[in-house]
């Protein structure tokens, strides 16, 4: 096997909790208000994909415990169209990881460094994760170990200040035009559930096999709950206001005023940001030079980890040329094609495997 | 020995770190920043947007304080620049222009808008300020009587800054506290009216330096100034908008002579919308706890039933104020600054669809109806006055 | 401008080569094809964002196949 680190699955856990929190803590609030108005904190009930993700990939894990979904792909297509298949997600998977980095550098850019070249500050962060990723898988494990403390700390840091300025009149009419408004609010937020899809690539290196379903659950009703809380306060302190900035939780920070003294607190913000961009990027990453590895049957992945940094770098400023492009492509095209490769797809994958499975017996 | 070293050896890369944490092309020394305190903006004669700043003076080679005795003690401290331009942004760059450092407005604690420009709308000028990456949220709003350059200039009172002054004022809540946020929030709800308070000049008198204090507020509509109010009514519209949090209320009881004053402890003001068929109705419900802070009647205020009495009187006190601030919003100014069209909204979001063209028309016509309940906790220090032993 | 990022991805590949080479043992044939095939393919990418930052890019395909579906969806979800 190409990876001999081992982690245990309350690092899956935590790796899978950072890998789709950051950047979706960042921009959901504006992006589901356009649609679901007041009832923004309900969207991420509605997780759809993310309960299909799981539960396709646990059923899968549990047929094949040592191998990735690609990887199974490639089995069932064959040679030729296996190969084009698993190219075809390597792609995807690269460029999702650009957009990623491409949202990362935007935000850093817009609201703190402006003069700086984006980018440099793409670059510096690839540059910091491909050392992580060089380390291997127990090295991105312990990076999402060691950060999730801190990131669940200055998330809270970021929301209970602020609980005395919070306006509760703005949580009303909930469901004022019947249920709709949220359920439309959460096709966005599908992307990030989607994401889930990557406890497929780490469950084959996971110790403690039999407590992969637990953990798993567990990390998709943690991010649920975060995507709601942070919802739930942003609408409150902004109201009407929120759908009106691009980055509404970032006011959350601005906004905190404890006797005068504590303010200004947006640094605080980019702590959580660039915390939590390093390990998804990381994550992303591995992923990319796991399965690019797969894919060109190497023995050894580290090689190809700076190589695939360059591309990576080049595919974040490839994928669009300014923000709202970037933001239109989350907002429509990105989450379908998303919800395609991580969510379809794999659900096929899931029939034609069990009916193989089937005939064979 | 090796844990000290590891320790120190931690501790320098934890410092060397701050060698690399300056951001790149960004790097900003304290030194390269000229730091706005408050900004006005008013209108000139041409129509044209003129942008003052108040800029903290924070280079080491200030002033000395106590060398000149003569004139005012602090006004060294800051700088007062001021341009013109067609849009704010255009008057921003042409004060960079003029200053040696760059313009930082990260502090920018105070937004007073003059009276003329307020009259023609100020909402475009708003949003340069939601827009830039470095105003804050939190920055009070004003709208001063006159020019808003002229509260610029004067000379902190007590604190270092002007803007200061203006702050602690502004949260001491005897006037209405709005904040940039608030203010914006107000413009784009159902109802399109604003409140904002108001600043006025206290002239000068013998040694007395003139100085800004908020006085009374100014209504908005879509934007634009519809009318001021005076201090009294001011306090109705807080009363009705749930802001008040301290004061005093001063009422003369009816079968006494004199006054007694009572100090605000809380206050909490519910608004209970409710449509039947026609009838829009707000049900405003008050809740407020205050204790006696002077009593010049001859009522004796350890005897339980006076204060039964009192917190009647404090009630109607209370409602007298509200429906005057009301007459003013329903009748004069058709300004729905209590977002009571949004507790519509919250309550009967259907009902408020079909609605929301005729708004300002139910407005003129709503029934409020006003339930204040005073609970009065203590008399005080004293018991029955000191100073009139004959009391009842 | 162009000339400084064009030398500076020269320099991230020489250096990027450098430290990677040695550290592949002779016997890794397959991970010296693949490195240098990511790297060329990397160069060539970065000169063609470099001097035509206009092209199309992948988000454009992604658009282009799921029109159709943005189109319907965009019928059934409003902003309100």
């Amino acid at each position: 096997m190409i990876e001999k680190g081992r982690i245990s699955a309350s690092q899956l856990g935590k790796i899978l909790y950072m890998a789709i929190i950051p950047t979706s803590l960042l921009t959901t609030p504006a992006i589901t208000f356009k649609y679901a108005k007041q009832d923004l904190w309900l969207s991420p009930i509605w997780a759809i994909s993310g309960f299909i993700t799981v539960f396709i990939v646990l059923r899968i894990y549990r047929m094949y415990p040592s191998e990735n979904i690609i990887q199974i792909m490639e089995r069932i297509g064959r040679r030729i169209p296996g190969k084009i298949i698993s190219g075809i997600y390597l792609l995807f998977i690269l460029y999702v990881n650009g957009v990623i980095v491409r949202e990362y550098s935007e935000f850093v850019v817009s609201s703190f460094l402006h003069t700086t070249p984006i980018v440099v500050i793409s670059g510096l962060m690839v540059l910091v994760c491909a050392m992580a990723v060089r380390g291997g898988l127990e090295i991105v494990g312990r990076f999402a170990e060691l950060f999730l403390p801190i990131f669940i700390t200055l998330f809270l840091f970021n929301i209970i200040p602020i609980i005395a300025d919070l306006q509760w009149s703005n949580l009303f009419p909930i469901f004022g035009e019947g249920i709709r408004p949220s359920i439309e609010g959460a096709f966005v937020l599908q992307t990030w559930f989607s994401e889930m899809i990557i406890a497929s690539f780490f469950l084959p290196f996971v110790a403690d096999h039999h407590n992969a379903k637990k953990t798993l659950s567990r990390s998709l009703l943690a991010i649920m709950v975060t995507l709601s809380v942070s919802n739930l306060a942003t609408l409150l302190l902004l109201g009407e206001l929120t759908g009106n900035y691009s980055y509404p939780f970032l006011i959350l920070a601005r906004y905190i005023n404890i006797s005068n003294f504590i303010n200004h607190l947006e640094s605080l913000y980019m702590i959580i940001w660039v915390l939590g961009a390093f390990v998804k990027i990381c994550v992303f990453y591995y992923v990319t030079v796991l399965v690019a590895a797969q894919w060109m049957k190497l023995s050894n992945y580290q090689p190809i980890v700076y190589p695939l940094g360059l591309l990576l770098l080049l595919f974040s400023q490839w994928v669009a040329p300014n923000t709202q492009v970037l933001t239109e492509a989350i907002a429509g095209p990105v989450t379908l094609a998303m919800i395609t490769m991580f969510v379809i797809i794999p659900a096929l994958l899931l029939c034609i495997v069990w009916i193989v499975n089937r005939l064979h017996n | 020995m090796n844990y000290r070293r590891k320790i120190s050896f931690i501790l320098l890369a934890l410092m060397s770190c701050s060698l690399l944490l300056t951001g790149c092309w960004d790097q900003v020394e304290v030194n390269d920043l000229a730091v706005v305190t408050m900004t006005g903006l008013d209108l000139t004669d041409e129509n044209q947007l003129e942008l003052s700043v108040n800029i903290a003076r924070t280079s080491s080679q200030q002033p000395q304080e106590n060398s000149d005795s003569s004139s005012g003690q602090l006004t060294g401290k800051s700088v007062i620049l001021s341009t013109t331009g067609n849009t704010l942004a255009e008057a921003v760059s042409k004060l960079q222009q003029q200053l040696s450092r760059q313009l930082f407005w990260g502090h920018n604690e105070i937004i007073i808008f003059g009276e003329k420009l307020a009259k023609e709308g100020i909402a475009e000028h708003l949003e340069f300020l939601l827009r830039h990456p470095e105003t804050r949220e939190r920055a009070n709003m004003f709208i001063s009587i006159g020019s808003a350059k002229e509260v610029l200039s004067l000379a902190p009172q007590i604190e270092h800054y002007v803007a200061d002054d203006l702050l602690e004022m502004a949260k001491l809540q005897t006037g209405l506290n709005i904040t940039l946020k608030e203010l914006m929030q107000m413009m784009i709800s159902k109802s399109q009216a604003a409140v904002i308070p108001c600043l006025i000049i206290e002239t000068k008198q013998d040694h007395q330096q003139s100085y800004p204090f908020i006085h009374g507020s100014a209504i908005l509509k879509k934007g634009k100034l519809a009318g001021l109010v005076d201090s009294s009514t001011t306090r109705g519209i807080m009363w009705a908008r749930n802001e008040l949090d301290r004061g005093t209320v001063t009422i003369s009881p009816e079968n006494s002579e004199g006054y007694i004053s009572f100090q605000l402890l809380s206050s909490s003001t519910e608004v209970i919308p409710y449509i039947h068929g026609d009838l829009w109705r707000i049900t405003l419900r008050i809740h407020t706890l205050d204790d006696i802070i002077e009593n010049t009647t001859d009522l004796d205020l350890s005897v339980s039933k006076h204060i039964e009495e009192l917190e009647m009187e404090l009630e109607d006190d209370i409602k007298r104020r509200i429906n005057k601030a009301l007459t003013v919003a329903q009748e004069q100014m058709n300004a729905d600054i209590f977002q009571f069209a949004d507790a519509f909204y919250r309550k009967y979001p259907n009902i408020w669809k079909q609605n929301k063209d005729r708004w300002s028309d139910i407005f003129t016509k709503l029934d409020v109806v006003v339930e204040a309940d005073a609970k009065i906790s203590r008399p005080g220090g004293t018991g029955k006055s000191i100073l009139k032993p004959n009391q009842e | 401008m162009k000339w400084i990022a064009g030398f500076m991805i020269v320099v991230i590949v020489i250096l990027m080569v450098i430290i990677e080479w040695q550290k592949m043992s002779r016997q890794m044939k397959r991970e010296k094809t693949a490195f240098i095939v990511l790297v060329i393919s990397g160069v060539i990418l970065a000169y063609l964002l470099l001097l035509f930052p206009d092209v199309p890019g992948p988000t454009q395909l992604i658009d282009a196949v799921y029109r159709p579906i943005t189109n319907i969806l965009k019928s059934w979800i409003t902003e309100r």
